[in-house]
């Protein structure tokens, strides 16, 4: 019998690995904790969720359903359906399009043009309601669209995305040029080329693109606040308001409610996340 | 194979997307109705000629009136009505107190009630709308805001409307109504621009089981009183073997506007300086004000919380508490929590020098919008019937609201029975006073509560200085708005 040598592992190395993983423990318990306090405070009584306490004393499942009759939600989460994809399919449509012209084709004053546009993401989105909201206005008036109250003002003003344009410029731009020559060669136009080359090998930002876009979309509430004074096409988050009203608010079930509200997010980061981690470690960059 | 499936993957996302637009049929433009004054013309005195009749009339000295005749019709119209009860209860009953209407209003008028929100909200979608266009026919805020809007035309004199011949209130009926209600809905310069549903009043909670045990066994009435049993509480909590209520058991002194004006009130003092043009912080009043409160905070016998104190108040943290009597489910809810203490507790007004008492008063005021006499008319009509005393009599055993006409008082015998506490403060009505309906109130109320902040945290030479700096600031705030 062969006896292996046992390996020694310095002291040093251990310390280090305990010192790793107590920080990634932390890291984990203060990543985790706010879900942890929203699930046990949606299924506490109103009286004990406006304490001190962490567990629940009785559980009240029944929250989930008086949250989910008392703020209207099976609307509102259709709205948001409806609204997160027409904003999902038109900001893709217009970031792949703009993203390419920029990364790949000549034109003039085409890096001023990005310049320009990369400057507006230096502008704070709180700046641009106002501004944008006037706009929507004066557009709804000359027309034929309604804007207001309706999906344009709500989706439309999002299309346009410059950090999905930038992200995905910085993608299209690393392909080789070698691709299109021998696209060309094929007999394929620019959009060809786009489709078949460029896309799928751009796999990874556009998922990115994809779950950001889906969560600035799901969780919007000052602008659709805004434009909106019907519960028609008003999104999920507007929903979560309905709980609180000017002398206090109804915790347990505003987190009943929140936790409802986040289920469709943590569905898609669920199917996405392999592309999605993939994608932010390629680029080094965070949404 | 894999481009083919992205080409079809895109494909039907897009065909999706057009699919869900198209799903909701884009409302119909709706034109936003022009400005108008409101103009609910009077009826003209008609002369009816006599008949010809054969026989001569005898001499009579009864003198027959002419019943009023409308002014405008507002039969069918379809009006909506911006709120903000958005859940439980209040929401419940004012769906069904709008249903009612809808189902039973001669004049086939339908009303479509729609949450804003908070009252934040709603201030900001109407905002919103006043550029767009799409404004609501009736609008419920605070007279501050409704001051605002009346300055831009965008809701309109009540009084032509109240007044009304043939839709108005009777004399009766305009005497059932609390005068400072009324009042509350009267801006700077003598316009009606809001009407009251209900109201609520910003009240002192006490907890009186504790404050016995404490050796107090009636609620205080003067502000000396007040002091003793704040002390008292906070004196007993730093006593006892528990050392994480250190530091409360008194007041809850959240310094927001409606505090400190409760506490203005019950010192018999005001705001609005003597002419009525504008604001005076400086007066004896507030000085008065503002050095009890800093005395309060500098024994120990005031303290603060992160959040809404109903729990505080539920452990004998908090001997008082300072809020509107809409919290009231809210405090009801905190005591009914496990771990808290099941003591007695009522709501008493803001006790002030000599015995006198007050409650800062909130109503809930709604307002007409500028739209055309019509529709004017038609939302008048709804108002008038929410308010009626048996409709108000539904909204407030729903809404936990207080009356605004006394003539409602005697439909809610069963409810004050069944809760007792909501019944206390409903005599404190009496000693109400309104906040100004001005529409510089907005910001110079949040001077107020950051000016009270500084002055607890400051010395009380400070005081002075910063009731000067209170005022300038309000005096500013009066000529923006003007």
């Amino acid at each position: 019998m062969v006896k292996t040598k046992k390996e020694h592992i310095p002291f040093w190395r251990i310390a280090n690995n305990i010192f790793t993983y107590l920080i990634l423990i932390i890291g984990v318990i203060i990543a985790v904790f706010p879900f942890f306090w929203m699930i046990s405070t949606s299924l506490m009584s109103l009286g004990e969720a406006q304490g001190t306490r962490l567990i629940p004393s009785q559980i009240h499942f029944e929250n989930y359903v008086e949250a989910w009759k008392e703020a209207d939600f099976s609307l509102y989460l259709w709205n948001s359906v409806r609204i997160t994809l027409i904003t999902l399919v038109g900001q893709m449509t217009f970031s792949i399009l703009a993203a390419y012209a920029f990364a790949r084709m000549k034109f003039p004053g085409r890096d001023l043009i990005f310049g320009i546009m990369l400057s507006t993401m230096m502008i704070p989105g709180m700046v641009l309601i106002i501004p944008n909201f006037l706009t929507v206005t004066w557009l709804g008036r000359i027309g034929p669209l309604k804007w207001i109250n309706n999906w344009p003002a709500l989706t439309i003003p999002f299309m346009g995305s410059i950090f999905s344009i930038f992200l995905l410029r910085q993608f299209f731009a690393q392909i080789p040029d070698e691709l299109f020559d021998a696209a060309q060669i094929d007999g394929a136009g620019h959009f060809r080329f786009l489709l078949t080359v460029v896309m799928p090998l751009s796999r990874a930002p556009l998922m990115v693109i994809i779950v950001l876009s889906f969560i600035g979309s799901w969780n919007a509430l000052a602008w659709p606040m805004l434009v909106t004074n019907s519960p028609d096409w008003r999104p999920i988050a507007v929903g979560l308001l309905a709980f609180i009203d000017e002398a206090g608010q109804m915790i347990n079930y505003m987190m009943a409610g929140a936790f409802i509200t986040i289920i469709p997010i943590l569905i898609l980061y669920f199917f996405t996340q392999k592309q999605f981690t993939e994608s932010i470690a390629r680029s080094g960059m965070k949404g | 194979m894999y481009k083919k499936r992205l080409m079809s993957i895109l494909m039907v996302l897009v065909a999706l997307s057009l699919v869900l637009a198209a799903c909701k049929p884009a409302a119909t433009p709706t034109e936003a109705p022009a400005p108008t004054k409101v103009e609910v013309k009077q009826p003209e005195p008609t002369e009816v000629p006599p008949e010809p009749t054969e026989v001569p009339p005898e001499p009579t000295e009864v003198v027959t009136e002419e019943a009023p005749k409308p002014s405008v019709d507002p039969s069918g119209q379809t009006i909506s009505f911006w709120h903000v009860w958005g859940q439980g209860l209040p929401n419940e009953t004012m769906t069904a107190v709008v249903d009612e209407f809808n189902q039973t209003n001669e004049y086939g008028i339908t009303v479509e009630a729609i949450d804003q929100g908070r009252y934040g909200d709603l201030e900001d979608a109407f905002n919103a709308a006043i550029q767009s266009g799409d404004l609501p026919d009736i609008v419920v805020g605070y007279t501050n805001a409704l001051a605002n809007w009346y300055s831009v035309d965008a809701i309109v004199d009540l009084e032509p409307l109240i007044n009304d011949p043939f839709y108005g209130l009777t004399d009766e009926d305009k005497a059932a109504f609390f005068e400072g209600a009324l009042n509350g809905g009267v801006n700077a310069g003598g316009t009606t621009i809001g009407f009251p549903i209900s109201q609520s009043e910003n009240v002192l909670f006490y907890n009186s089981g504790w404050a016995k045990e404490l050796g107090f066994d009636n609620p205080p009435t003067t502000p000396e009183e007040f002091k003793a049993q704040a002390c008292a509480a906070a004196e007993a909590n730093n006593n006892d073997d528990d050392p994480n209520n250190d530091g409360t058991g008194g007041l809850v002194l959240y310094p927001g506007a409606s505090n400190i004006m409760s506490w203005i009130f019950a010192f018999g003092g005001d705001i609005v300086n003597e002419d009525g043009s504008g604001y005076d912080f400086t007066n004896q009043s507030v000085v008065d004000v503002a050095t009890f409160l800093k005395d309060l905070w500098d024994n120990g016998c005031a303290f603060q919380t992160e959040s809404y104190p109903n729990p505080e108040f539920a452990s004998r943290k908090a001997l008082y508490t300072m809020s509107s009597t809409a919290g009231l489910p809210y405090q009801v809810s905190a005591f009914e929590a496990e771990d808290a203490i099941k003591d007695e507790w009522t709501l008493i007004p803001f006790p002030g020098p000599n015995g006198n008492k007050a409650v800062d008063l909130y109503g809930q005021y709604v307002a007409v919008v500028n739209t055309n006499p019509e529709r004017m008319m038609a939302s008048w009509l709804f108002i008038k019937y929410f308010t009626s005393p048996e409709a108000q009599a539904k909204w407030i055993q729903g809404s936990a609201y207080y009356p605004t006409r006394t003539d409602t008082i005697p439909l809610l015998d069963s409810y004050s029975k069944e809760n007792p506490i909501w019944s206390n403060a409903l005599s404190y009505l009496d000693y109400g006073k309104a906040e100004p309906a001005w529409p510089s109130w907005s910001s110079v109320r949040r001077s107020v509560g950051d000016t009270f902040q500084a002055i607890l945290q400051g010395t009380p030479e400070d005081i002075p200085t910063l009731l000067d700096e209170l005022n300038t600031a309000a005096a500013e705030a009066v000529a923006e708005t003007q």
